[in-house]
């Protein structure tokens, strides 16, 4: 259960920050590296607490961290 | 066709249980295709910024009317363009990037009004607004509206004379568009080139006038739109899967859709809101 209201907490906490900076760009994109570097450890963590962590699945949550910091970073 | 579909998106014995572009090779080749458009499309704003770009279609005259355009809406008296507060404007611009700052005030303390002063506009009162990276005047106009400070500048009733500057460079390695607004008010001011009544009628005849501009779509806009496309495309693959491995209890060895699903929602909120141009 606690992974799931860390994961909202993470969640909800990157949008409050990334409303307060006014969208200022500089602001948001290393609030996305943080964001994205945060799921990527939230989701090592739930797995491992899982008992279901394994090179594949941490690979996996690498991939789409990155997808999703790249799809915010390159926008200009 | 059907076939390809419901292995891309849908997990079944075929795809292994998961759905093809969640697999970590589609996924990779998915980043290096992101990387490579959003390569592209720099490559294009440098190359052909006709194409692609950061020119915009911001014009002083038009950020004029639209300033004065909000001026009458709120009631007060439309302001004159001034030919010194133009030069003033200019030679801020041009200070701006001479001096890689983006700021009222230069490194070196230099402060708006010298530049007021230098272009021989004796003011009793002056004001400046900046702007940044935005395509068009409409919505220059419109974020320095929701802005308090720069709204009190354009609702100011003390000012009587405005001069706007718009000038493409390169600020900290970045190419923008920059846009300097200043307002003053002289009793020894004598240029302008409207008469007020001609500026009242035209500002009212133009309120669309940016909205219908025939732009180049920018690098920016470009960017947004495929950042949109991808997150929408994964958000799509992701809740298909959620759904059919919640509905045939499918046990795997993988992350979880729900999680990344929240993750790209986070992701897709925050490309939508993400905005190009900042006021100062």
């Amino acid at each position: 259960m606690i992974d799931y209201i860390a994961l909202l907490f993470l969640v909800v906490t990157y949008l409050s920050l990334v409303l307060l900076t006014s969208f200022s760009h500089q602001y948001i994109k290393f609030l996305t590296i943080g964001f994205t570097l945060l799921y990527f450890i939230w989701g090592l963590w739930h797995h491992k607490r899982e008992k279901s962590l394994h090179p594949k699945i941490a690979l996996e949550y690498f991939i789409i961290a990155m997808l999703g910091l790249w799809l915010i970073i390159s926008i200009p | 066709m059907l076939s390809t579909t419901y292995r891309l998106f849908v997990p079944h014995h075929k795809n292994n249980h998961k759905p093809k572009i969640l697999h970590t090779n589609s996924l990779l080749t998915l980043l290096g295709v992101l990387i490579m458009a959003q390569s592209v499309i720099s490559m294009l704003s440098v190359l052909q910024p006709k194409i692609l770009g950061f020119a915009t279609n911001i014009d002083p005259e038009k950020i004029i009317i639209l300033t004065n355009n909000q001026r009458l809406q709120n009631d007060q008296k439309s302001l004159t363009t001034s030919n010194k507060l133009n030069q003033a404007a200019l030679a801020k611009a041009s200070d701006m990037f001479a001096s890689n700052y983006w700021s009222h005030a230069s490194p070196s303390g230099t402060e708006p009004w010298y530049f007021i002063s230098q272009a021989d506009y004796q003011y009793k009162h002056a004001g400046e607004n900046l702007a940044r990276d935005f395509e068009n005047s409409a919505e220059v106009v419109s974020a320095w509206m929701a802005s308090p400070t720069h709204k009190k500048n354009i609702l100011d009733s003390r000012f009587e004379n405005i001069g706007v500057a718009v000038v493409n460079g390169t600020i900290n390695g970045k190419e923008t568009t920059l846009v300097v607004q200043m307002f003053g008010s002289s009793s020894s001011e004598q240029t302008s080139i409207l008469g007020s009544s001609e500026f009242v009628s035209k500002a009212y005849a133009t309120q669309d006038i940016s909205n219908n501009l025939n732009t180049a779509i920018s690098s920016f806009t470009m960017s947004k739109i495929i950042s949109l496309s991808f997150i929408i495309l994964l958000l799509v693959t992701l809740s298909l899967d959620w759904f059919f491995v919640f509905r045939k209890k499918l046990v795997r060895i993988s992350g979880k859709s729900w999680a990344h699903t929240t993750f790209f929602i986070a992701i897709l909120v925050v490309a939508i809101i993400i905005k190009h141009g900042i006021v100062l």
